[in-house]
């Protein structure tokens, strides 16, 4: 994955809910549950909708106030995550 | 009412969970919020049993969270906590549901997901953890119960009921509203299922089916149970049923309104008022209340956090009484067989239970009583 893929949230298969400022969810065909830390859960908000990953990171680096660096290994670690785990279209 | 006057009245602690309520559906704001819990000493394990009385959990949660309450580490994370199991067991649910509803499909035995999960979906906005709730609920046709039973004792279910559905189903049917089944699971998680062939028990002087409020497709449409259609089953339900028993009963009619204004039987308007009533008071912090004794009656039980006991649903029954003919039924229940008098002892006909009953009944009370005296005499 790099900065210019397009990335969006795979929500067909499963079912999610919010625990406060958590996200959490359940593979309906694995039954596996899933819980994203309150970071997690910001990027994963923010990708209801198709979104470039230098883009997303452009959002958080001005939400966090953190340096484009942290923020970007920190993210592409995360996305790649959620890739594993089927959670994530990638174009 | 008042924030303020809630809590001279009552406590900090009933105050802040209303206030949570009220944050929740945009009636205050969470600075209010945030000011009051600076302001007030609060005893945050008597908010989180309250908050569990009131079936709110997850809504004083996600208010406490989102607009970052100063609460301690410790009481959050008992919220925390129940709201991590209860989504995993919502999920879990709304598996096992699906699969149940398929599986009654497959012996043609339609079911339509009613109350708990769907209920969740439509007024919650579709995050079906927010809400607290047990039983998984489905509506049935009753001419479909024998087979129902059938695939559920098939699936491993158990029903303290089936032994008197299966020996008396006429009088099962007209005494009772849905019949329910149990399952735990290998993680100790208890499915309970509960089937509902009417919308009201016996003693509800309501002459509403779910046809009359879904349709005459009402197993077989395609579509969902609508906002509105929710609004009267839900009025069924919350107000004519059980008189709003928690502050959850009147979240769920705020989210499903959203200030709408649909026409509703004129049998449920009754209800629908009291319960505005109640919402305005408790809800919306309204300055100006209209007098209702019921609405005294059910607010000070909302707001102490007690059950309405036997004389006082007896009272509020007979308020709500459309005629004399329900005050025989009354009469008549307080006689009518259970299954806890059908599985005690075998009776080759229905109507000798109605002796068995009373027995027990006093026997019950008895013993209470008995019981009560040796306690008091303990101390």
């Amino acid at each position: 994955m790099n900065l210019e893929n397009i990335v969006c949230r795979k929500e067909e298969k499963f079912m999610i809910s919010n625990l406060g400022d958590e996200v959490v969810l359940m593979d309906i065909q694995q039954g596996h549950y899933i819980n994203i830390n309150p970071v997690g859960s910001a990027i994963w908000n923010k990708l209801s909708a198709p979104v470039a990953v230098k883009d997303l990171i452009n959002l958080l680096v001005d939400e966090y106030g953190i340096s484009t660096a942290q923020c970007e290994s920190d993210t592409l670690n995360f996305l790649q995550k959620l890739r594993q785990h089927d959670m994530l279209n990638v174009q | 009412m008042q924030i303020e006057a809630i809590n001279q009245s009552y406590s900090s602690e009933i105050a802040c969970v209303v206030l949570c309520c009220r944050v929740f559906i945009k009636s205050a704001k969470a600075e209010e919020l945030e000011r009051f819990v600076v302001l007030h000493e609060i005893d945050w394990n008597e908010v989180y049993k309250l908050s569990a009385l009131q079936r709110i959990r997850p809504v004083v949660y996600h208010v406490l969270v989102n607009h970052k309450i100063p609460v301690p580490a410790s009481n959050l994370s008992q919220f925390y906590n129940y709201c991590r199991v209860h989504s995993a067991f919502a999920f879990e649910r709304r598996m096992e549901s699906a699969r149940i509803q398929q599986l009654l499909l497959q012996h043609q035995i339609p079911a339509r997901m009613y109350k708990g999960l769907d209920f969740t979906i439509t007024a919650y906005g579709g995050d079906i953890a927010m809400r607290e709730f047990t039983d998984i609920d489905m509506i049935v046709d009753q001419q479909h119960l024998p087979a129902l039973a059938a695939v559920m004792i098939a699936e491993g279910y158990t029903s303290k009921q089936l032994n008197y559905f299966n020996r008396f189903p006429a009088h099962f049917v007209e005494g009772r509203k849905d019949i329910c089944f149990e399952k735990r699971q290998s993680n100790g998680r208890l499915f309970c299922f509960e089937f509902h062939y009417k919308p009201t028990g016996y003693l509800v002087d309501l002459p509403l089916a779910f046809s009359d409020v879904l349709g005459p497709d009402y197993l077989s449409s395609a579509q969902p149970i609508s906002r509105q259609q929710y609004y009267e089953l839900m009025l069924i339900n919350h107000g004519a049923s059980d008189y709003y028993p928690n502050l959850r009963s009147l979240i769920d009619m705020v989210l499903l309104a959203r200030d709408e204004s649909w026409q509703i039987p004129a049998v449920l308007q009754r209800h629908e008022q009291l319960g505005n009533i109640l919402i305005d008071r408790l809800l919306k912090g309204s300055l100006v209340e209209g007098r209702n004794k019921c609405a005294d009656v059910l607010a000070e039980q909302l707001l102490t956090s007690t059950a309405l006991g036997f004389n006082k649903i007896a009272a509020m029954r007979i308020r709500f009484l459309k005629s004399p003919r329900t005050l025989l039924k009354a009469l008549h229940f307080l006689l009518l067989p259970n299954e806890e008098d059908i599985n005690r002892t075998h009776w080759p006909y229905f109507h000798l239970y109605y002796f068995i009953k009373p027995f027990r009944l006093l026997k019950k009370h008895f013993r209470a009583l008995v019981g009560g005296k040796a306690m008091a005499g303990g101390n």
